[in-house]
């Protein structure tokens, strides 16, 4: 060290800070960084598509491994089909039984609450009530103005008998 | 391409000319890969990083909305994914325990850069610098590689200027120290 340790040890400190931390990188560039890129961008949807397909096949083994409902259980329970709307009837008493009506498929107002009374029913399992379904306008029938219709007159000539022979009646 | 503007090519990129994305990495390359070195400390690691960093920036440059520069951006990706990449390396150094115990000083060992080391001094500084607690050495080596001022690198660190600063200041006068006392 000499009368400038200051200085001299300054220097050394820049000069070892530009080793560590200098250059350049000498495999990077533009094209090959553009390359790289679009060499791997499959990859994502890729993954996308696996991941969506393995969701819908677990999706579908779960709902298969669903335990049915034991026979004889209330059909109130179960969701009806399209087309077919669980309609109380209005002289039916506050039994359990429960008519099913098929239906067009009309928009069903969904508004009406439905209510679930569990006193008194039978063994107690709960009696769904559910309320009546206004359609939206009632249903009309009315004749259909058409032209009569007009069928040819068509000429059959007469079976003969006579025309047949023997042999393919054998046969 | 060297009147163009950063803010121009960003532009110019965006639209898909890949000339424009060409110019990015060669004028922005070398701070890229400076900014990478400072934390990993090993040309080989930094030179992956800063592939991944241009693949990045590359896919995410319709993001980029010129709030800060460019440099910054791309440094700021860079350090991101250097300290992914550092940690990885300890996990890797944690799981196999046969390798040498200095974990915090990995990338000297293994630099081929150390065998240029002329002089014992310079060996010796370079051993004090590995042994500064990391948010110094880390924010001193940043400042030392000379592509980003100190706004920049703390923008990049997430902390204010003057801690900055004062790091840069508190690492060198460490270093100075730890000489003067080995030379005593």
């Amino acid at each position: 060290m000499n009368a400038e340790p200051k200085d001299e040890l300054d220097r050394a400190i820049d000069d070892v800070l530009a080793s560590v931390v200098g250059g350049e990188p000498r495999q990077v560039s533009g094209a090959s960084i553009r390359l790289a890129a679009d060499r791997r961008r499959p990859s994502l949807p890729m993954w996308l598509a696996a991941a969506a397909v393995l969701v819908v096949a677990l999706g579908v083994a779960l709902k298969e491994q669903r335990p049915l409902p034991p026979e004889g259980e209330s059909a109130s329970k179960t969701e009806a089909p399209h087309g077919v709307e669980p309609h109380a009837s209005p002289s039916a008493e506050p039994g359990p039984s429960i008519q099913t009506v098929r239906t067009r498929r009309a928009p069903v107002r969904r508004d009406r609450p439905v209510q679930v009374f569990t006193e008194g029913s039978p063994e107690g399992l709960p009696r769904l009530l559910i309320a009546s379904i206004d359609l939206p306008e009632p249903l009309r029938t009315s004749p259909i103005d058409a032209d009569p219709i007009q069928i040819p007159r068509i000429e059959i000539a007469p079976l003969s008998v006579s025309s047949l022979s023997t042999e393919q009646e054998h046969k | 391409m060297e009147r163009v503007t950063d803010e121009e090519l960003v532009r110019l990129a965006q639209n898909g000319d890949p000339a424009a994305f060409d110019e990015i990495v060669e004028r922005h390359k070398g701070a890229v890969f400076r900014a990478a070195l400072s934390a990993l400390r090993n040309r080989e690691d930094a030179e992956d990083v800063t592939q991944e960093t241009f693949i990045t920036a590359y896919r995410k440059l319709d993001t980029f909305r010129g709030e800060s520069q460019l440099r910054t951006w791309l440094s700021r990706i860079a350090w991101n994914r250097s300290m992914d990449h550092r940690r990885r390396g300890r996990f890797r150094r944690f799981l196999h325990l046969d390798e040498p115990a200095a974990i915090d000083l990995p990338s000297l060992e293994a630099d081929p850069e150390r065998s240029t080391l002329a002089s014992s001094a310079h060996a010796r500084v370079r051993r004090e610098i590995d042994r500064l607690p990391e948010n110094l050495r880390d924010t001193l080596l940043l400042a030392s590689a000379g592509d980003l001022d100190y706004a920049s690198i703390a923008e990049m660190l997430g902390v204010r200027e003057g801690t900055v600063k004062s790091r840069v200041f508190e690492a060198r006068a460490m270093v100075r120290l730890a000489l003067k006392e080995a030379a005593r």
